[in-house]
This record gives C-alpha cells, sequence and structure tokens, in this order.
C-alpha cells in the first residue's frame, strides 16, 4: 500500500458547527486510523454546580450546557431534584414541560437534517429546511419569551404559562408546520439523488448498537428499541399518543428518515396536548433542602441524557453529573470510520448530529 | 423507580459486571465519581433495555492512588467515561490517557473537594 | 484604486465557537436562512480564514481554544474587524471565572463590536455585522495585535514570523 497521509478535520472546519477535531490517518482514500479530540469546549460547569451556584440555580446553569436542548437539561436536572425532594408537580406545568420539549425537538431535528443535506451539497434543500424550521421558533418564542434560552421548566412547575391568544396562534402555526414537515418528509425519503448519496453510507449495524451502548437516533435507526419517553416516565408521553419510531438499515439516510419521523409524531403529541390541556396551577413552591442522591434519564432530542445529582441538606449541591448522549455516541464514531472513504465523512459526523458543548460541558 | 444496587471492594468490579454483562440485554450508562475526601466513590450505572425505570448500580470506593480497573474488556465504550473520570478526578484509570479535557495550565483534578 | 468601498459590499464571514452553548451558533445559523437572510448584504460564511473579512466569535475562550482563536486571528488578512457574539463571549457570562474560561474574547484578541444576548437575536446580530461594515470601511491594512501582545510589526510583514513570535508569546505567558 501506498504511505499513510494524515488528514486533520477540525477544529475549525467548513462543515462543521462547532470545535471537534478528528486526525484520520488515510491509505489513499481508505481511512486506517483515527484520533479525536472532543474537549475544545471544556468550561467545567460540573464544578461550578457543585461550587458556585445554589439549588435552585442551577437549572439555569445547566441550560448553558447546551442551546439546542436546552430544554432537555433543565428537564433533566429539575425532574431529579424534584423526585429528590418528593415535589408534586401539577399535571398543567407537566404537560407544558412536554410541549415545549416537543417543540425542541423538532426545532434540533430540522436543524440536524438541514445539516446533513448542506453537507451532502444539497444547499437548496438546507434552506428550505430552516425556512421552516423559523415556524418553530416563533412558536417556542411565544411561547416562552426566547428563541433559544427559554428557561421555561423550573423546581416545581414553569414559569410562563399559556394564554388563550397565544393558543390560538399555535395552533395555526402548527397547522402549518405540519403541512412542511409532510413535504419534508416526502423529499429527504423519495429524493432520488439523496438516496444515491446516503443509503449504506455509514452503518451502524443493531449488533455494534448495542455492543457500543449507542442512543437516540443512531441507535433506533438501527433498529435497538431504546427510547428514554418509554423507558423513563418522567413526562406524561403515554397519554399524549407517543410512538416508538424504530427503522432497519442504520445508514445516514436511515438515521434522517427517522429524524423526519420522529418530528411527525411530535407534531402530532403537540396537537394531543393543545386538545387535552388540563386546567390549574402551574408552579408550586419548592421548600426544604435536598438530601440524597436521585438519578433520571431524559430523551434529549440527540438521545439519552443522563442526570445524578448528590445533596446534604446544604444550599449547594455535592454533586452534579451530566452524561450527555453524544458522549456516548463518540465512540462508535471512532468505530465506524475506520476502512471509511473519507469523502464520506463529513455528512457521517453531521448524521450522527454531535453536540459538542455538550460533551465536554 | 427500581434499584439495584450492589457494593462490592474495588478489585471485584470487573468480576461482578462480567457476571451478568450481556450486551444484548444491558445498557451501560456512564460511571460516575463523587469525591468524599481522600476517596472516591465511584458508580457504574446500566439499565435493560425495553424495562420501564429500571437501573442497576454497581458502587465501589477508591482512594486517590488506587488503580481503577477498565471494563473496555467487556463494554469497549466505556473508554470515555474512563478517561473522564482520570481527567477530571485525577484517578489512576487502567490504560486512561490524561487531557480528554484538561489542558496543561488549567488546574488539575477539579472534581476533587478542597 | 480603491478598494475601500467595494469590501463593504462582499464581507465574508469566519465563525469559530470557542465554548459557547451553540445556542448563538444556531442563530447566526438562522441569519444565514432565508427569514433573517444575511446574504443581502453580501456576507457569505466561509470556512477559510486566508479569504474571510469578519470574525464572529461566540462562547467565553476555553483554554484550549485560546490558541486557535489567536491563530484565526493572525491568519486573516488585514482590514478584518471581530465580532464578539453572545453574554459569554462579551464577558464571560454565566461562565465567568469558572476554571476553564478566560472571561471573554477581549482578553485574547482585540473585539471591535459586541453583541449582547442569551443567546443573541438574530436582528442583534445581524445589527453587529452592519456596524462591522462601517469599522471595516475606515480600517488601514496596518496589522492589530492584542493587547497583551508586545511584539513589535515593521513593514513589510512576514505572517509566518509574526504568528509564530506570538503564539512563542502566548505560550511563555502559560510556563511564566
Amino acid at each position: 500500500m501506498g504511505k499513510r497521509i494524515t488528514v486533520p478535520f477540525g477544529s475549525q472546519h467548513v462543515a462543521l458547527p462547532e470545535p471537534v477535531r478528528f486526525v484520520f490517518q488515510t491509505e489513499n482514500e481508505k481511512i486506517v486510523d483515527v484520533e479525536v479530540d472532543v474537549g475544545y469546549v471544556h468550561r467545567g460547569i460540573e464544578k461550578a454546580c457543585a461550587t458556585k451556584f445554589k439549588y435552585m440555580q442551577v437549572g439555569y446553569v445547566v441550560a448553558r450546557v447546551c442551546g439546542l436542548c436546552a430544554i432537555s437539561h433543565t428537564l433533566g436536572y429539575v425532574t431529579a431534584l424534584e423526585r429528590l425532594m418528593g415535589v408534586e408537580v401539577p399535571k398543567r406545568a407537566l404537560y407544558l414541560r412536554l410541549l415545549v420539549s416537543e417543540l425542541d425537538r423538532i426545532h434540533s431535528h430540522l436543524l440536524a437534517m438541514g445539516h446533513t443535506a448542506e453537507v451532502a451539497g444539497y444547499e437548496n434543500l438546507f434552506m428550505q429546511t430552516f425556512r421552516h424550521r423559523e415556524l418553530v421558533m416563533e412558536m417556542l418564542e411565544l411561547l416562552t419569551g426566547n428563541r433559544v434560552q427559554f428557561d421555561f421548566a423550573c423546581p416545581g412547575g414553569v414559569n410562563r404559562d399559556l394564554t388563550p391568544e397565544v393558543e390560538k396562534v399555535l395552533r395555526e402555526k402548527l397547522k402549518l408546520l405540519e403541512e412542511k414537515a409532510l413535504w419534508l418528509k416526502d423529499v429527504y425519503e423519495n429524493d432520488f439523488s439523496l438516496a444515491l448519496r446516503w443509503k449504506g453510507i455509514g452503518v451502524v449495524t443493531e449488533k455494534m448498537a448495542k455492543e457500543m451502548n449507542v442512543v437516540g437516533p443512531p441507535a433506533r435507526a438501527a433498529g435497538l428499541k431504546t427510547d428514554a419517553r418509554a423507558e423513563f416516565n418522567y413526562l406524561p408521553f403515554k397519554e399524549v399518543g407517543y410512538k416508538m419510531v424504530v427503522l432497519k438499515g442504520g445508514s445516514i439516510y436511515e438515521r434522517n428518515l427517522l429524524r423526519a419521523l420522529e418530528v411527525l409524531n411530535s407534531i402530532q403529541m403537540c396537537w394531543n396536548v393543545l386538545d387535552g390541556l388540563p386546567e390549574g396551577e402551574i408552579k408550586v413552591p419548592v421548600k426544604g433542602l435536598p438530601e440524597g442522591e436521585m438519578f433520571v434519564r431524559i430523551e434529549a432530542p440527540r438521545g439519552e441524557l443522563f442526570y445524578y445529582i448528590r445533596g446534604s441538606q446544604k444550599l449547594v449541591l455535592d454533586r452534579v453529573r451530566i452524561r450527555v448522549p453524544t458522549f456516548s455516541n463518540i465512540p462508535v464514531m471512532k468505530e465506524l470510520f475506520v476502512g471509511m472513504d473519507y469523502a464520506d465523512v463529513p455528512a457521517t459526523v453531521i448524521s450522527f448530529d454531535p453536540c459538542l458543548s455538550c460533551t465536554a460541558r | 423507580m427500581v434499584v439495584d444496587e450492589v457494593k462490592v471492594p474495588l478489585r471485584d468490579v470487573r468480576r461482578t459486571i462480567k457476571e451478568f454483562y450481556n450486551p444484548q440485554e444491558w445498557h451501560f450508562i456512564t460511571v460516575n465519581g463523587v469525591d468524599l475526601g481522600g476517596k472516591v466513590e465511584l458508580k457504574w450505572f446500566f439499565t435493560r433495555y425495553g424495562e420501564e425505570e429500571y437501573f442497576k448500580v454497581v458502587t465501589a470506593e477508591a482512594s486517590y492512588e488506587d488503580e481503577v480497573p477498565t471494563i473496555t474488556y467487556l463494554i469497549p465504550s466505556a473508554w470515555i467515561s474512563e478517561w473522564e473520570l482520570a481527567d477530571l478526578f485525577g484517578l489512576n484509570v487502567e490504560g486512561a490517557k490524561k487531557g480528554l479535557f484538561l489542558d496543561p495550565e488549567s488546574p488539575q483534578a477539579p472534581l476533587r473537594r478542597g | 484604486m480603491d478598494f475601500k468601498s467595494f469590501r463593504k459590499k462582499s464581507p465574508w464571514i469566519l465563525h469559530y465557537n470557542t465554548g459557547s452553548c451553540n445556542g448563538c451558533d444556531i442563530e447566526i445559523l438562522a441569519c444565514l436562512a432565508p427569514k433573517y437572510d444575511i446574504e443581502r448584504f453580501g456576507a457569505l460564511n466561509r470556512g477559510n480564514p486566508k479569504q474571510s473579512d469578519i470574525l464572529i466569535v461566540t462562547g467565553p475562550v476555553t483554554k484550549r481554544a485560546k490558541e486557535r482563536l489567536l491563530r484565526l486571528y493572525l491568519e486573516m488578512p488585514e482590514p478584518k474587524v471581530v465580532v464578539a457574539v453572545g453574554a459569554c463571549a462579551c464577558s464571560g457570562g454565566v461562565f465567568r471565572h469558572m476554571y476553564n474560561v478566560e472571561n471573554g474574547v477581549d482578553k485574547v484578541i482585540p473585539v471591535d463590536v459586541y453583541v449582547p444576548g442569551c443567546a443573541a437575536r438574530p436582528e442583534a446580530i445581524i445589527d453587529g455585522v452592519i456596524k462591522a461594515l462601517e469599522i471595516l470601511e475606515k480600517k488601514g491594512k496596518e496589522v492589530e495585535l492584542p493587547r497583551w501582545c508586545s511584539v513589535e510589526v515593521k513593514p513589510p510583514v512576514n505572517r509566518v514570523k509574526l504568528l509564530n513570535r506570538c503564539l512563542e508569546e502566548l505560550h511563555g505567558r502559560r510556563r511564566g
């Protein structure tokens, strides 16, 4: 064979929205070895949560772990805290949390789909996807008051109620979004050249997914039935028509198709929440000091999110541990690249939807 | 929520996990450390596919100098959690490289107390 | 020939994330998308520092990203402007005084425009880029160095040597 060539990919790269660094050793076009560096955005949030911030403030700090799945991080923390302190959250607050978390999932999935299309050379489809994504952003802004970092959930409930005027606009926009999402799903499923580019590239088999503990859309696209929404009872998903989407195949094409299908399921859940929203309080006061330990699993847009908290009757917690979905998907990515063509790398990386600011914290 | 917790000495961790772990059935979540001052409490979290609200936790305690056994022979994807442990707690984990997150100029072992 | 007025018509953007939460980054992406469409000012997002005029930085600058940020900055040709987007890029924000951050972009490279907000809204980012264009028009070809940097620059500038000397000083500060 020819001699080895080193190709660095990142930390700053056209295809990458965030800093991760892969160093590939290639022989001609084939990759023979890969090194990964994920530490570019390590800030030290876990330490600050356990020293600087009081337990009521930590929810707002962990939201800044990641802007894409901001509600998931807050939700993970507040669910753990409420379970630890035995707080009964009102039903209406749970439904509102579910609504925001599903809207957040839709915008994150659309972002990932659009980005994969751009990396495959489909700038037009990227623009279209982002155009429809703006609908979700408008809905989130109406509902929570901010486009990205909304700080909606808080210990004991939610910070903002849904008014009838907002609900009316939400219904109009949701209807429009459903049309557009159906169209997008059709494009991602049936477009001839996209299928040519993506089918059979970057395949994660079911066996591999189980051995490497893959989570989230990449695992479900490989046929592994795992979803914290079904396996952990943190929000009333079963009451609003949650269906687990599982596909066979595990290539880039299936990962994107799965995201499109999950978007449709999430829209359906949003409809059901709006139709059956219970009346009542949105917040109960949280009193006392946390003691003991608690861990929860949450389904973030990228997969299973794990929170561990421990307190000892003090205002500041002893330990907050965040295990994010991308963190457990990095090993399989590393495994996958060996033997792959270098030209397929950007699309494969983006189709895992990596979130490095989550990973490094 | 069902939590099945096993407390074992550090040297038995790998054997305990090997006894029950089977990739078809079990999902490895992460290994977590909590500083107790002078020693670190380590917890290996597992869950079963398709089962609701179920956790299996293997707990062990390690002093700062102990060598923590690696489980990457059993679970290949565990290396990243172990490297993080080695980095942020300054523990001596078998086969782990330092510098996943920290730079030479950042404080060493930041998650230790004191 | 005077290029100044042409430069303003097609500013190319280089975006680097130095430890932000991705919130500002997706808002920058939203700026490039149809609803806000920063392209109507001729701005394109290109990943190449040697072709770019505007450097958009998000995040509080982590210790590992510091050297890369300086490299990117020094590789860009003059005139150039730096826009710090988001509360954490301006001052460190919620991450201020955490152990692995530098508390703001202006601790490492000179910043011309600060865009506040957590996360900064697309309108604010566009506003910041327009402000940056005004500054870009006034700037000349002289090399601007960070405040902490004591390297003297005499024309003609050898960029490779300049970069190496700045990096040496950065590493020297780290050791000393």
